[in-house]
């Protein structure tokens, strides 16, 4: 039976430096630590497939480590195919566009980072359209440049065969106030949406409306659960939120916060969604685990109800 | 001889088990006492002049400032922790960063972003405390390109720019390092050395003079008086492929590898290291430097087993 949702695993791996390790005993004899284990893409690609995902979701900034690797990034695909892994896409920065002299250079760099999407077999950008709301709200003109830098960086992704999804932060400028009408206002046919579950629901938004609402748009998600939903404004709009001192996380694994992504998933299977869905565990402290974990509760938890 | 521990054995870039918990200030909060437990009472920090997205290590001025409230605040931080000191920092330049490229850099470029870099650094260092600052001579050779023509131009720019780095540096000692993979590797230094203003102190890196062939006994009788500062690596590396030569040498084409060991762990001739300093009459910072360490607790214990083993001389 074909599967309706595709999981990709979000990147948090930072920089790999080796593709393989054919001395792989060796350089685990060195200093008997499980370092060695975590080393190449080769073992970390094995891992997505081993946890059951078909896809890895990459960051810009992963781009330079991995070139240095894998100077075509179509080896790199390559490279991850031959181990059951596809690029599902990348995520991305809009850059000052609520300012309508940035418009131009974003849709520059959109061109930059779709050339690259491409290029890895993804098909999705993921944008968080804006800087730290601490860095100053968006006011009227901001919210209206905002809306059209997104279009026209869309209807670049689009003409190339990617989908652009809005990414919301909890603590970006693009927040509770605006995010709606953002949405609501950018051409559905270049501007898509990728609903971050927790991002969402920390802003104040209830999770299952929110996506009973706007299912049309949304072609993509970031699955994380918090224990943190309807954060107060004061925590959220503070300089640098997003890590906290004490280590406290915003983000957990599915199913060790308090969402209810059984009711998501009952909606998604209502709307019939279709495609890839980015499990992301950003905070753990370690990640392997996180993802043996999570490809678990996918498919004997949420498979139950759509899959 | 006054011993430092260098922060820089903290992997903040490459993927190790649990690596993400680096970002969190906590995690440091907890190292400045591990380091203190382990015995060292003064810090060396990796410099940047901008922060590094999602980490709250004290190596930038923004982030001392936003997360650690301003260096008196961080001071008695440390103090705490059993710490008394920012010993130094240290940075490498580099052509253009990660997302410049090599071939449009010239030797004005390369030299001038090195020196804006470096002001920087010395006044966070001043701000701090530190005694010494250690500037790399250059990025890897592979990724300087055209660079690599102008040699004689560089060098005779750099030396140039080191000089008037002293001339604002005040009581800081700036210190060059020549890693194994860049253009003044092992004992091509002491040429440059010679032709460079006396302030400018060596960094005898123990296991970079290694690994470029050099014996490092020898290179600090050479150095002698102007050693300005040590650090104390140490590695079982033999680069016998000439991996210094290809891009990020620090993981060879050849074969995966730790370059640097844990202080005490490699084959670093330490007593005969002690005993060359101490005929060179060397009375400044000699820094363990557990780079790429894989257990960071561990490798602070073991550098000072190693250290202890040393007493002696």
């Amino acid at each position: 039976m074909e599967k309706n949702i595709r999981y990709s695993y979000m990147s948090h791996w930072k920089d790999i430096p080796y593709r393989e390790i054919p001395n792989f005993r060796d350089f685990y004899y060195e200093d008997k630590t499980n370092y060695a284990y975590y080393q190449s893409w080769d073992q970390i690609f094995k891992y997505h497939a081993g946890c059951g995902y078909e896809g890895m979701e990459v960051a810009p900034w992963d781009l330079f480590a991995i070139r240095t690797l894998f100077p075509d990034l179509r080896e790199f695909r390559a490279f991850a195919e031959e181990r059951g892994v596809e690029i599902s896409g990348m995520f991305h920065g809009m850059n000052g566009g609520r300012f309508k002299e940035n418009i131009p250079r974003n849709v520059e760099q959109t061109k930059a980072a779709v050339e690259n999407v491409v290029l890895l077999g993804g098909k999705h950008l993921n944008v968080c359209p804006g800087e730290n709301y601490a860095d100053g709200g968006l006011d009227e003109e901001g919210i209206l440049n905002t809306i059209e830098c997104l279009n026209e960086m869309g209807r670049v992704c689009e003409d190339n065969g990617v989908k652009l999804g809005v990414h919301n932060e909890f603590f970006c400028i693009m927040n509770k106030p605006n995010h709606k009408r953002i949405i609501e206002a950018t051409d559905p046919r270049y501007v898509h949406y990728c609903l971050d579950t927790a991002q969402v629901s920390i802003i104040g938004e209830d999770l299952c409306k929110f996506y009973d609402d706007y299912h049309e748009r949304i072609v993509t998600f970031h699955l994380k659960d918090t224990a943190d939903p309807k954060l107060p404004d004061e925590i959220r709009y503070a300089p640098f939120p997003e890590i906290q001192d004490d280590g406290h996380r915003w983000f957990w694994e599915l199913g060790f916060g308090v969402l209810d992504f059984e009711g998501l998933f009952t909606l998604m299977k209502k709307h019939g969604f279709k495609g890839w869905a980015t499990v992301e565990t950003d905070g753990t402290p370690d990640l392997l685990a996180s993802m043996a974990y999570t490809g678990y509760y996918v498919r004997n938890v949420l498979g139950k109800i759509y899959c | 001889m006054k011993i430092a521990f260098s922060l820089d054995t903290v992997n903040r870039s490459y993927q190790e088990p649990n690596l993400n918990r680096t970002a969190l200030k906590f995690y440091w909060d907890e190292l400045f006492k591990l380091v203190g437990a382990g015995g060292f009472d003064a810090i060396e920090m990796p410099f940047s002049a901008m922060p590094k997205v999602r980490s709250w290590d004290p190596f930038s001025k923004a982030q001392l400032e936003a997360r650690y409230g301003g260096a008196e605040p961080f001071a008695k931080q440390l103090k705490e922790a059993g710490i008394s000191k920012v010993a130094g920092l240290f940075f490498t330049p580099s052509v253009g960063g990660p997302f410049g490229s090599a071939s449009v850099a010239s030797a004005d470029g390369f030299v001038g972003g090195m020196k804006n870099t470096a002001e920087k650094l010395l006044a966070y260092a001043e701000e701090l405390g530190c005694e010494y600052v250690i500037i790399s001579a250059s990025p890897e050779v592979s990724s300087m390109g055209g660079l690599l023509e102008k040699e004689e131009e560089v060098l005779d720019k750099l030396a140039a720019a080191y000089s008037e780095l002293a001339d604002k540096a005040g009581n800081i000692k700036i210190c060059i390092r020549n890693e194994f993979w860049g253009i003044l590797r092992g004992d091509k230094m002491h040429d440059f050395m010679a032709k460079v203003d006396e302030r400018i102190g060596y960094c005898v890196d123990l296991a970079h003079v290694k690994i470029a062939g050099s014996d490092p006994v020898e290179f600090i009788r050479r150095a002698g008086s102007r050693i300005g500062c040590v650090s104390l690596t140490d590695t079982c590396f033999e680069d016998k492929a000439e991996c210094w030569k290809q891009p990020n040498p620090l993981f060879p084409v050849t074969g995966a590898t730790q370059i640097f060991r844990d202080l005490g762990q490699g084959g670093i001739d330490l007593k005969g290291v002690f005993a060359a300093l101490k005929e060179a009459g060397f009375d400044g910072w000699a820094t363990v430097s557990n780079r790429q360490s894989k257990q960071v607790s561990r490798g602070i214990l073991r550098a000072r087993y190693a250290l202890n083993a040393l007493e002696e001389v």
